[in-house]
């Protein structure tokens, strides 16, 4: 019987300064060229984990570590940290940081591990360019890494690893900050590193790639491991949503569908076996599946006051690209929308332009009928708030409530109206509990809320949320979706930019699609998705459910589930 | 690599700018502008005029300018050359001014010519190659490629604060109170960011026991150790002759 690539066996770690422990109690043992992804909710373990499968803990993040780690044969606490690299690959989450900073092109980049195993130039230059050729990254081979986009980053930051060869790799939520077609693109290659016989531990928390990829999956809660098994078993176990980890979005859907009477197999992991389901489900019921038929569900009417009106608005960097081109749109009072379209696509820049951190090259944008042209920046953000991508790029006040209500302080508003203000925007955003808290004690996910509550305690008409889901579980999920529909009812402005489809699909009835820096469509949500061209053109993906429906066909049926259900049943049972 | 200066051992530059600007503190104006006009030539050959002389025009000529005016009105004496209002212009801060700017310009010429010309790679490189730890290497490199990255996150930093209605761009002020703000998490997410960047290093190696290799070879020439050799020389030289005239 061949060594296990990784063997762990009652593990507990407590960082230092922690009052509980990270992990506790953990067994865990991975085969060779076995797929095995670790989910929970944030804050289970999953990173200290992987950190332990790579001896950054306790060697790199000290602590107390007891039980036995022993990776690749080697025990953990016993093999200096160095010495691991021959063994197993990490790929982190930031792709920023994971550019060595001694590179000035992606070949050196990829060069960079190689010449620390020790590899000769020669055999190193050959690894490199097949690494390049396989990877599908020899169109940047002389870019400075530092000017690539955040997906390409990433990409870079795995095939720097891959081409060191190590048979073990630990792959630490890796597509949290890229768009649907570039996490495809990594998943291709984590996919080959497998098939080419590697041992691939994942944290990830998208669950249709999961339930895709993954032999096993591990359920972390509270740093113990709650279940293992294979994807089938892990996923239709309640335990698993209890722990705060959401389910593919097939297995939604099906739960959806069984509420208007159309009873599928349980547990379809991905929308491929839904729709196989679905098929043979029509079949017993000789249902006919018929093409979709063009046309769709009237539209909510347009709202009746614009309070955001962008017209004919361009912009061009320094440098002279155009980064938006000729973009115009119309945001009413208590409506919300999303922005999509793949990176560089132009929806931050005009997000910028909305709340006046850039100013347009040619066009108008005005609030409340007034032009915000001549308005500096903060004066606009007392009407537009941003929620910025990465919350770090603000905080740094030393609690929760004074970060909060820092901007409060600074625009005069006074004492007992501020802290009222704090103490409503903390409530709405359940940090109520984490007032006296330090941000930087929370994990990012959650200061992302603190972000969200400074910009409600400065009460704007506008709110321009920028990838609000990235990173988030169940809990922060509902936690933000609850926050968007307090908002709404208080009759605000909300834009959303975002990768995450199910989610636009899910929360906005209006989506603005961009590419290219020009907004291609701009429709109501229910129809935006239908749109093959638009959708191939802007590069990103179809929710489950209109792929589940365009399978299905018939009349339009939006977003609408009883609709899907009647098309499904030939309108029996649909309730 | 296509002239010859860029072909020298890095280290053989950095000898030869040095030893350049040493000898220059020892002597006057004409000197400096004998090195200037080689500097100048030296970053023609490279293509790097533009970088040259865009920073000695904006940043050192005008500070040359103002330290050439206060040591002309505020040092010296003797014959007054000037008299106006409470400013009086002696032949002796003429003599100091002359001499305070061909040394500052001296200077700044080589630090000017050495950036220019310098490959940070080639040199970190050769500094291996003569068995400094690749990890001192490291920072010497990622300082000046990670500090552009910095600013650029500075920027994103003030950004996210001006969203949230914090002046920056108006008086000087305003400003100063913009300033933690913006500097805060420029701090404490560049803590965050170098233990991350750290690991990542860690995951590819970089304290890996054993030999390590590299695509780039640094060539030292004989001639390069020659040209060491003289640049010491002609150091040792001028500072014995002018020992030899203060004694005699």
């Amino acid at each position: 019987m061949t060594n296990p690539a990784v063997d762990i066996r009652n593990l507990t770690f407590t960082y230092d300064l922690a009052t509980a422990p990270s992990l506790q109690d953990v067994s865990l043992t991975v085969a060779p060229g076995e797929f095995v992804s670790i989910i929970g909710a944030n804050g289970a373990g999953k990173s200290t984990l992987c950190a332990a499968i790579r001896g950054l803990v306790p060697h790199f993040s000290k602590g107390e570590l007891r039980g036995s780690v022993v990776v690749a044969g080697k025990s953990i606490p016993e093999t200096p940290l160095g010495e691991m690299a021959r063994d197993v690959g990490y790929v982190f989450q930031n792709p920023f940081t994971q550019m060595s900073g001694v590179a000035r092109t992606v070949f050196d980049e990829l060069a960079y591990g190689l010449g620390n195993l020790g590899v000769p130039a020669e055999e190193m230059r050959e690894r490199v360019e097949t690494m390049l050729r396989d990877t599908e990254l020899e169109p940047l081979r002389d870019r400075n890494p530092f000017e690539l986009s955040g997906g390409q980053q990433q990409r870079v930051a795995l095939a720097s690893i891959l081409v060191m060869g190590q048979p073990i790799l630990v792959i630490d939520e890796p597509t949290s900050q890229l768009d649907p077609e570039t996490t495809q693109d990594m998943f291709r290659l984590i996919k080959r590193a497998r098939d080419e016989g590697r041992t691939v531990i994942l944290v990830e928390h998208k669950m249709e790639l999961v339930a895709q990829f993954s032999d096993r999956v591990v359920l972390l809660q509270g740093g113990r491991v709650v279940m293992q098994g294979t994807p089938a078993e892990v996923f239709s176990d309640p335990r698993c949503e209890k722990a705060g980890t959401r389910l593919p979005e097939s297995m939604y859907l099906r739960r959806a569908l069984a509420a208007h009477g159309v009873e599928l197999p349980p547990h379809p992991l991905t929308v491929a076996q839904l729709i196989t389901d679905v098929d043979a489900y029509r079949a017993g019921r000789s249902v006919a599946s018929s093409a979709p038929e063009p046309g769709a569900i009237p539209a909510e009417p347009p709202a009746s006051e614009a309070l955001l009106e962008l017209d004919d608005i361009t912009f061009s960097y320094p440098n002279g690209v155009k980064a938006v081109q000729g973009v115009s749109f119309r945001v009413g009072r208590g409506e919300s929308l999303g922005i999509i379209g793949q990176n560089g696509a132009g929806k931050t820049t005009a997000a910028k332009l909305i709340n006046g951190l850039l100013k347009p090259s040619s066009g108008t944008v005005r609030l409340g009928g007034e032009d915000t042209t001549r308005w500096t920046a903060a004066q606009t953000a007392r009407r537009v708030g941003y929620v910025f991508q990465n919350p770090d790029d603000q905080i740094f006040n030393k609690t929760v409530a004074s970060e909060v209500g820092y901007a409060l302080k600074r625009l005069g508003i006074p004492g007992d109206e501020a802290d009222r203000r704090v103490a409503a925007a903390l409530e709405m955003t359940g940090l109520t509990e984490q007032t006296e808290t330090n941000p930087y004690d929370l994990p990012p996910s959650v200061r992302k809320f603190v972000t969200i509550a400074s910009v409600i305690a400065a009460d704007p008409e506008v709110y321009i949320l920028d990838e609000p889901t990235a990173g988030q579980d169940l809990v922060g999920l509902n936690r933000l979706m609850k926050i968007l529909r307090e908002l709404q009812a208080r009759n605000k402005a909300i834009i959303t930019i975002t990768h995450d489809m199910e989610f636009v699909s899910q929360n906005f009835r209006r989506t603005i699609v961009m590419t290219g820096g020009k907004v291609v469509l701009d429709a109501p949500t229910d129809q935006v998705f239908y749109d093959t061209k638009v959708v191939e053109q802007a590069h990103v993906d179809q929710p489950a459910f209109v792929e589940l429906a365009s399978h299905v066909g018939g009349a339009p049926m939006g977003l609408s589930m009883t609709r899907l259900a009647a098309a499904i049943t030939g309108g029996e049972s649909a309730r | 690599m296509a002239n010859p200066v860029h072909r020298l051992n890095p280290l053989t530059q950095v000898f030869l700018v040095l030893a350049a600007t040493i000898i220059g503190l020892f002597f006057g104006p004409i000197y400096w502008a004998c090195f200037f006009l080689v500097a100048l030539l030296v970053c023609a050959l490279s293509g790097k005029v533009k970088g040259f002389l865009g920073v000695f025009l904006v940043g050192v000529l005008p500070m040359g300018l103002l330290m050439f005016v206060l040591q002309l009105f505020f040092s010296g004496d003797g014959r007054v050359l000037v008299d106006w209002w409470i400013f009086e212009a002696t032949e002796g801060g003429l003599q100091n001014a002359i001499h305070f700017v061909s040394r500052l310009f001296t200077i700044a010429t080589g630090v000017l010519l050495i950036t220019q010309i310098a490959d940070l790679q080639r040199f970190a490189r050769d500094l291996e190659q003569r068995g400094v730890s690749p990890r001192a290497t490291y920072v010497i490199q990622s300082t000046f490629l990670i500090l552009p990255e910095m600013q650029k996150r500075a920027g994103t930093i003030l950004d996210a604060q001006r969203a949230r209605g914090i002046e920056t761009d108006a008086n000087l002020f305003v400003r100063a109170k913009a300033f933690l703000p913006a500097v805060a998490p420029l701090i404490l997410s560049s803590l965050t960011g170098v233990e991350e960047r750290a690991m990542s290093l860690e995951a590819r190696g970089m304290t890996l026991s054993g030999p390590k290799t590299s695509l780039l070879h640094v060539e030292d020439s004989a001639l390069d150790r020659a040209l060491r050799v003289l640049a010491v020389l002609a150091v040792l030289a001028v500072i014995g002759w002018k020992v030899w005239l203060w004694t005699r």
